[in-house]
């Protein structure tokens, strides 16, 4: 029996994994990415065929009950600002293309000034907002803001749209491999655009049920003055926020309210 | 400032380790594979063979059982290339240089139990993954065992 | 190249051993498949995509050694063993080895 040692040089099995991790970093995360990109539309148009598909009386029905987190006991102020904000809701109800929903208006303690689209028909404000708000219009713009919300179905199309994307990200990235992010910057880049026409579009709503209930839209953006005020944070940063900036809102209100007078 | 804040939470800090472990792991591994090329010019002689026979010309002065083994863990850049991979399937190239290292390790920490030894013979390899739990912070990690039994000819030559 | 996982090959004489040769390869199976495996596993049987993954893996396994081997100048590989092991969720290694020699 004759041993000559002998070692292969470059183990066949090696070499062919040797110097291609960027390579290979590239073309997984381009493919990885073309993939989120052909899922992400096929996701918003499903989403948007099964919304067009619920009527609002269905809507109505399905979220009747859904409570939305609301205060427990407000207070007297509390309560008179409620009472007011339910009126001035009344009164944008019957505007044009308004969804006819169960509308009610619920209280949230909260300091920090926003508003919010339940599904339903449930308008959640909070504390904060009604104690910087005191004019009636200024009530109704972000009033009307929601309404558009209910109008475009965003609150559906959001909820759907975030259930689908859950869904394809824990499929496809399930392994917990830390591939996740990838998944979540499309969120911050795409997704948030997305929002922020969104919420583009409810403005206009508002500021036009405004107008014809009103006859005028001085003071529609106060909310948006007081917001900028405090505002911390830098303009390139809204490029991913949920909601544009204070300062591109009121422009885009005043360059619509121009139009709409006209 | 919260939109920055959950941007540098959500992106920020995964991609600041995606870099940090490409750099450090790249350089670790550069840095291992050294030390093995290094060590293999140094034990290469041994030579191994997995078959129970065993060259009879000259009588066996000493034969002794030796292991090695290692335990090694893929970085999170190799995690994240096969996490990828993973959507499209294939080969994983990213582990396949780790399991590599971690084979090549093994081996030469049994040679270097038995300098002295002219053969190994009967050499047997396991590897077993130590990545329990399923959960996101899961460990990651392979171990390689090589075992065989060591050979030393009573003339020093085979 | 003759491969058995005797540890010689029958019917003919081995002259040289040229020590351990390996070949191996690290795979994962796509998300489709996956889907498909883990609807099929609500029944059970046989996993047919991750059978084929697989036996694909194994057969380039074994490829990769028989190139080192060549590379050796052996032309048989003795008392061949293979190795499957999980890496990580959803990889495996396959891995196999043997003894490289030159038969008559």
């Amino acid at each position: 029996m004759i041993i000559t040692n002998r070692q292969p040089k470059e183990t066949a099995n090696i070499s062919s994994a040797r110097g291609t991790a960027g390579k290979e970093l590239w073309q997984l995360v381009l493919s990885a990415l073309a993939l989120l990109i052909i899922l992400y539309f096929v996701i918003g148009i499903a989403v948007n065929l099964v919304v067009s598909r619920i009527s609002v009386e269905t809507e109505a029905k399905i979220f009747n009950n859904f409570k939305a987190a609301a205060a427990k006991n407000p207070d007297a102020s509390s309560r008179k600002q409620l009472e007011r904000a339910s009126a001035i809701l009344a009164k944008l109800q019957t505007g044009k293309n308004v969804p006819p929903l169960p509308y009610r208006i619920v209280f949230i303690d909260h300091e920090k000034p926003n508003a919010f689209a339940f599904p339903g028909g449930t308008i959640g404000v909070t504390k904060g907002l009604m104690d910087v708000l005191d004019d009636e219009i200024e009530v109704a713009f972000v009033l009307g803001h929601e309404l558009g919300h209910f109008y475009h179905r965003d609150h559906l199309q959001g909820m759907g749209r975030a259930i689908g994307f859950k869904i394809v990200m824990a499929v496809v990235f399930g392994s917990g491999s830390g591939a996740e992010f990838l998944g979540q910057s499309f969120d911050f880049v795409f997704e948030r655009k997305y929002s922020r026409e969104r919420e583009k579009k409810a403005d206009r709503f508002g500021i036009e049920l405004v107008y014809a209930a009103y006859g005028k839209v001085e003071g529609v953006d106060r909310l948006f003055r007081i917001l900028l005020d405090n505002d911390t944070i830098p303009d390139w940063a809204y490029m991913f926020s949920t909601h544009p900036s204070s300062r591109e809102r009121i422009d885009d209100l005043k360059s619509y309210a121009a139009a709409l007078q006209k | 400032m919260e939109a920055i804040i959950s941007l540098v939470i959500q992106l920020g800090i995964p991609l600041l380790i995606i870099v940090v472990a490409l750099i450090v792991g790249s350089a670790l591994e550069r840095r291992h594979y050294r030390s093995i090329d290094e060590r293999e010019r140094r034990y290469g002689g041994i030579p191994l063979i997995n078959e129970k026979k065993y060259p009879t010309l000259q009588p066996v002065a000493e034969a002794r059982f030796v292991t090695g083994s290692v335990v090694i863990s893929y970085d999170y850049f190799k995690r994240f290339l096969a996490g990828l991979r993973m959507i499209f399937g294939g080969e994983v190239k990213s582990y396949v240089s780790l399991l590599d290292r971690g084979r090549r390790e093994a081996i030469l920490r049994m040679k270097e139990k038995c300098p002295d030894a002219d053969l190994i013979v009967n050499v047997r390899l396991e590897t077993s993954s130590i990545s329990k739990g399923g959960s996101k912070q899961r460990l990651g990690a392979v171990e390689v065992f090589a075992y065989g039994t060591a050979l030393r000819y009573v003339a020093g030559e085979r | 190249m003759l491969i058995t996982n005797i540890e010689e090959i029958p019917g003919k004489k081995i002259v040289e051993h040229y020590g351990l040769v390996a070949g191996s390869t690290v795979r994962a199976k796509h998300v489709g498949r996956d889907i498909m495996a883990s609807l099929k596993n609500l029944v059970g049987g046989e996993l047919k995509g991750y059978t084929e993954l697989l036996e694909d893996a194994r057969r380039q396994a074994m490829d990769r050694m028989i190139v080192q081997a060549k590379e050796l100048g052996a032309n048989a590989v003795v008392n061949v063993r293979f190795n499957t092991s999980s890496i990580a969720q959803g990889a495996s290694e396959l891995y196999i080895y043997g003894t490289a020699v030159k038969v008559d």
